[in-house]
């Protein structure tokens, strides 16, 4: 009864404090906690964007969204082509290709490194890979050309000294010069560039592309041999089922998605993660000290108010419970203003003006559960941030407190 | 059981709901009250064993010199502080050593005190400010409103209800504070300087009303005044010197 009395006076206070207090420092706490929760939504936003780019380009550059390879040591998947007629017809996939390794040793006047050489059927693969729509020079391969060849720039150099692969590439290879490639068994072919590409994702700007007609006919032992098939699904997400298909029906290849072959990202996935946890506990940190400190100069102006509070007999937890409710109408109402300044604001500018990342233009994207977890921990900040002023308040001696 | 059996020692959850007026038990009775505060060379003994009763219904001005102990005692009596040595028994029941918890009970149902600040909570009305500790008290709220509103009416400010402090003159605020002090029907009322921020006119308001709630509603009444004009307020006077008694005359 005591505690259904305290809460109803709490609740009555409160109300008529927030509804008739000083309207500037509503404003104001609500604003700082809308910034705050926009804040807090900001950074693992736009580290959720990057990461989602970074997989993006895995997927339309590197991996596409399935990924076979052959079982254990082989270097060839046994039966490709009749492989990918199955992976082709497999529900679910939209486009499917093979790569077989053709070469690995590109140079070109004084220069030369290593790059894997593929041989690939040009139509299928620009079906499962956008790394043919993103040629900076040339165009990529047609499906009848004859000893061209295709690079990227982290191969070409291009005379583009801001690449940072650019001291390890050929440097200064233009489209329709001719580069020597040493091919599967020894042999050097001298190939003419058709094009030169650039992706976003640096990693996929160091290899070289040639026809699978062009390598069967220089080198005809690779004729129906594959490396890898790569296929692409209808949806992300897909990727599981499809395996589940594929891999009832062959045992001597694998099969990864591109989620498992994104492992040479995590780390940077896993930076980000780090670096967002490390920036979120600030944020939270800064959020708490704010609400304390507006509790703290609401309570230390309202000493003697309090004090007569308990004077007339209203109870400690009322008027504790007062200023938990002012801080979490507060919170509530930050985080509603925060979540409209961060979805009516800062998404769409961040999607008409994205953000310039290396690994390319990076939007906001936030997850319904992160908009909760970081709600529901701003106002449990608050909670706490009000809650430890607000008990110390009514634990000042009664006449210290009315004198005041 | 009576009143008179609980005299001198501490009350239990239900002494503390004990009736006013009861049958030969004094309102208030103070036995050798002492406070001291600090310690050792700097000890200043506000109030040096002081003793007194008041019966039920009765009026007392406590008088004195800035200095005398008036407040302090009155603090002592309406438990906003703990004496040093001595009793209060309200109503027979010995409350100086009770729990924090329990002194607030007994502020909230059983005494009423007014400050000579008002001390109204400003972001509410009169209305709300006189109803409050009826809220807290677990009485509805249609009540609670109902009983403030009696007696704001009776204080005359029957049209100042709904107006904050902000919009009432001093006198006006010290009339909602007394009716604050009254809306859990107290079994005493202390008034501590009333009148001492207020003009003649609106002392002398303040003063009536204080009367008035005496012969009307029976409580008993211990108000501090420097004013001595104001003793004819009052049915007896406590005349304090140096924290002693030294007139205590009807």
């Amino acid at each position: 009864m005591a505690a259904r009395s305290s809460m109803r006076v709490a609740t009555f206070l409160s109300r008529r404090a927030i509804t008739r207090g000083n309207r500037g420092i509503t404003i104001l706490t609500v604003a700082m906690m809308a910034v705050i929760y926009a804040e807090l939504m900001f950074v693992p936003s736009l580290i959720q964007g990057a990461t989602n780019e970074i997989q993006l380009e895995l997927r339309e550059y590197v991996t596409a969204s399935i990924a076979i390879t052959p079982s254990h040591s082989d270097l060839t998947i046994p039966d490709g082509a009749g492989l990918i007629s199955r992976v082709r017809a497999t529900h679910g996939v939209t486009a499917a290709t093979a790569t077989s390794l053709a070469g690995s040793q590109i140079s070109f006047g004084s220069h030369t490194n290593s790059w894997p050489v593929l041989a690939v059927d040009p139509a299928s693969y620009a079906r499962t890979f956008m790394t043919p729509k993103t040629m900076i020079e040339g165009s990529f391969l047609d499906p009848g050309a004859n000893d061209e060849i295709v690079l990227g720039i982290g191969v070409a150099g291009a005379g583009m000294n801001h690449v940072s692969t650019y001291g390890s590439s050929l440097q200064g290879v233009r489209v329709g010069d001719r580069v020597s490639v040493i091919l599967s068994g020894g042999r050097t072919h001298l190939f003419t560039v058709k094009g030169i590409y650039e992706t976003d994702l640096s990693e996929a700007n160091t290899s070289a592309f040639i026809t699978t007609a062009t390598a069967d006919r220089v080198v005809p032992s690779l004729r129906g041999r594959v490396s890898a098939i790569y296929a692409r699904t209808k949806q992300i997400g897909d990727e599981k089922a499809v395996i589940g298909q594929l891999r009832s029906e062959d045992r001597h290849v694998t099969y990864q998605s591109w989620e498992t072959l994104s492992s040479s990202v995590k780390d940077i996935t896993g930076s980000f993660n780090t670096i967002k946890s490390v920036l979120n506990a600030v944020s939270l940190i800064v959020a708490a000290i704010a609400v304390f400190i507006v509790t703290y100069v609401d309570l230390v102006n309202k000493r003697r108010t309090i004090g007569i509070e308990r004077a007339i007999g209203i109870s400690g937890l009322a008027i504790t419970v007062n200023y938990l409710l002012k801080a979490v109408v507060f919170a509530v109402l930050g985080i509603l203003f925060g979540a409209a300044l961060f979805f009516g604001g800062a998404i769409p500018l961040a999607r008409r003006h994205p953000f310039q990342f290396p690994i390319g233009p990076v939007t906001l994207s936030v997850s319904s559960s992160e908009l909760r977890s970081d709600a529901i921990i701003l106002l449990a900040v608050a909670v706490i941030g009000a809650l430890v002023p607000a008990w110390r308040a009514v634990r000042v001696r009664l006449l210290d407190a009315v004198l005041r | 059981m009576s009143a008179l059996t609980r005299r001198g020692r501490s009350p239990t959850r239900n002494d503390l709901v004990v009736a006013p007026g009861s049958l030969g038990v004094p309102a208030l009775e103070v036995r050798d009250l002492s406070r001291t505060y600090g310690a050792g060379d700097v000890a200043v003994r506000a109030l040096r064993g002081v003793s007194f009763q008041v019966e039920p219904g009765d009026i007392v001005c406590i008088m004195g010199k800035s200095g005398s102990g008036k407040s302090t005692l009155l603090r002592q009596l309406g438990l906003l502080d703990a004496p040093t040595s001595g009793q209060v028994l309200l109503s027979g029941v010995d409350v100086t050593r009770l729990r924090e918890s329990r002194r607030r009970l007994l502020r909230l149902g059983h005494l009423g005190y007014v400050f000579q600040e008002y001390a109204l909570l400003p972001e509410l009305t009169a209305e709300e400010n006189v109803y409050l500790p009826s809220l807290m008290t677990g009485t509805p709220l249609r009540q609670s409103r109902l009983r403030a509103r009696e007696l704001l009416e009776m204080l005359d400010l029957g049209n100042r209800a709904r107006h904050r402090p902000s919009e009432l003159s001093g006198g006006q605020q010290q009339r909602v504070a007394i009716a604050r002090a009254m809306v859990n029907r107290p079994t005493v009322l202390f008034a501590d300087e009333p009148t001492g921020n207020l003009d003649t006119e609106s002392s002398e308001m303040v003063m009536t009303a204080l009367t008035r709630l005496n012969e009307e509603l029976g409580v008993t009444i211990l108000f501090v005044s420097h004013e001595s004009d104001e003793r004819r307020f009052a049915k007896n006077l406590i005349v304090l010197r140096d924290g002693e008694i030294v007139e205590a005359k009807s």
